[in-house]
């Protein structure tokens, strides 16, 4: 019985205390299963009903890379490989006052416009990154729950 | 009719007038005879070349025996400054007294940039004064002025591997030299076919005399223009260079580079809306 007990806290810690954010659901969204979310690399999933969808990745920065270099990464990544249109970029704080960096991308795919924000926050140890995206219309009605999650990320 | 017959036609054509002529000419004065004499003996005489209708190099008034030693110092004169003229202006500060000579080199050259060692090479002519000739995609050619030619050689290393280099100096002095003094020997032939033009008494000996003064005028504009054409080879040397890629290792960096972080290859709206 101790060991069922132990093993479950153990478990308990290992998924509750893995992350080192703490992000607020926006209210029409809903959090996804949490396991099958880590197989698909996401710290955090959580969709609409109508398919907007608000996540969150977090990295170790075993390499210790600068801020600098993870925004050029990803700006490149998404697109010239991805081929986004950059449409904006600001620097967004989280709660606990940590300054970020959004990128706002946009792509048709057939005949709809796609709205991809990816916004990160790299800490010496660790690289966060807040990825929202869905089809245009559905995503610009919760743009502004999806601003406010990322205004109320807290980061460890 | 050929070429031979008609050129040994106005030899006799040329011999006839001037026989036909001569009390006149010799009544007008003894330069006249001498001039319709020496006319005569130029056409008819071993240099002329008359089967080839062409002057041969030790032809012409320059050998002939009935010139006068004042006037064949007078020339002799008159053609050393013109070839001295002519290859001063061609050649800058070159000593025109030595050697007259054509500089050509070739180099081929193995470089990392060919079109930037190109840019490289024609700025480099152009601040010794030079042109550029010809530019393609692996040949570049420009010419620079004679006396910089070693000048604009002498760095040429640091442009790029040189591979194989050839220069030629090739000397046309005496070339140079001949065309000059057959220039002058023709001028004066021209000026005593024009006399003889002057004194023809009947058309048909008019038509001939023109036809020769025609022939004289011809030869003598290709020897002004060999003339101007060595002129210019002296002036400037000729440089071409053939340009080969520098031999290197395959190298194949994509378009899109992607660095080694497997997160950064999930980025993207199909993993972000593959909700599950």
């Amino acid at each position: 019985m101790r060991a069922l007990v132990f093993t479950l806290a153990a478990a308990l810690a290992l998924a509750g205390c893995g992350h080192h954010f703490q992000i607020h659901t926006p209210d029409r969204f809903v959090e996804l299963e949490p396991g099958a979310q880590e197989r698909m690399g996401f710290a955090y999933r959580a969709t609409s009903a109508n398919g907007a969808v608000l996540a969150v990745r977090e990295i170790d920065n075993d390499r210790h890379a600068s801020a600098e270099f993870w925004v050029e990464a990803v700006r490149n990544r998404v697109r010239r490989a991805g081929g986004y249109a950059l449409l904006s970029e600001s620097e967004v704080r989280s709660a606990d006052g940590r300054t970020g960096h959004q990128m706002r991308f946009g792509r048709d795919e057939g005949q709809h416009p796609y709205a991809y924000w990816v916004t990160l926050f790299v800490t010496p140890d660790r690289i966060f990154v807040v990825e929202a995206g869905g089809r245009r219309e559905p995503f610009e009605a919760e743009q502004a729950s999806i601003e406010q999650a990322i205004g109320a990320l807290r980061l460890e | 009719m050929t070429s031979t017959s008609t050129s040994r036609a106005l030899g006799r054509v040329a011999l006839a007038t001037t026989l036909a002529l001569a009390p006149w000419a010799l009544a007008c004065g003894g330069g006249a005879a001498y001039r319709a004499q020496t006319a005569a003996e130029t056409m008819s005489s071993p240099g002329y070349g008359g089967d080839e209708g062409r002057w041969g190099s030790s032809g012409g008034l320059a050998t002939g025996t009935a010139m006068p030693e004042p006037e064949r110092a007078a020339y002799a004169q008159a053609e050393q400054a013109t070839t001295t003229a002519v290859a001063a202006s061609a050649s800058d500060a070159r000593d025109t007294s030595g050697p007259l000579l054509i500089y050509t080199a070739t180099l081929t050259m193995a470089v990392f940039e060919v079109r930037a060692t190109q840019v490289q090479l024609v700025e480099r002519a152009r601040s010794l004064g030079g042109v550029l000739t010809l530019q393609t995609d692996d040949r570049l050619v420009v010419r620079v002025p004679a006396a910089r030619f070693d000048e604009f050689l002498s760095g040429i290393g640091e442009l790029g591997d040189v591979l194989h280099r050839d220069i030629q100096a090739q000397d046309v002095g005496e070339e140079f030299r001949d065309v000059a003094i057959r220039i002058r020997n023709l001028e004066v032939t021209r000026q005593r076919v024009e006399a003889l033009l002057a004194q023809a008494s009947n058309v048909e000996q008019a038509l001939a005399v023109q036809r020769e003064l025609e022939r004289i005028t011809a030869e003598l504009e290709a020897l002004r223009g060999r003339q101007r054409y060595l002129a210019d080879r002296i002036s400037l040397s000729t440089i071409t260079f053939l340009f080969q890629p520098m031999p290197r290792e395959a190298l194949e960096q994509p378009e899109i580079f992607r660095l080694p972080f497997r997160w950064l290859e999930e980025l993207g709206l199909p993993t972000l809306l593959e909700v599950r």
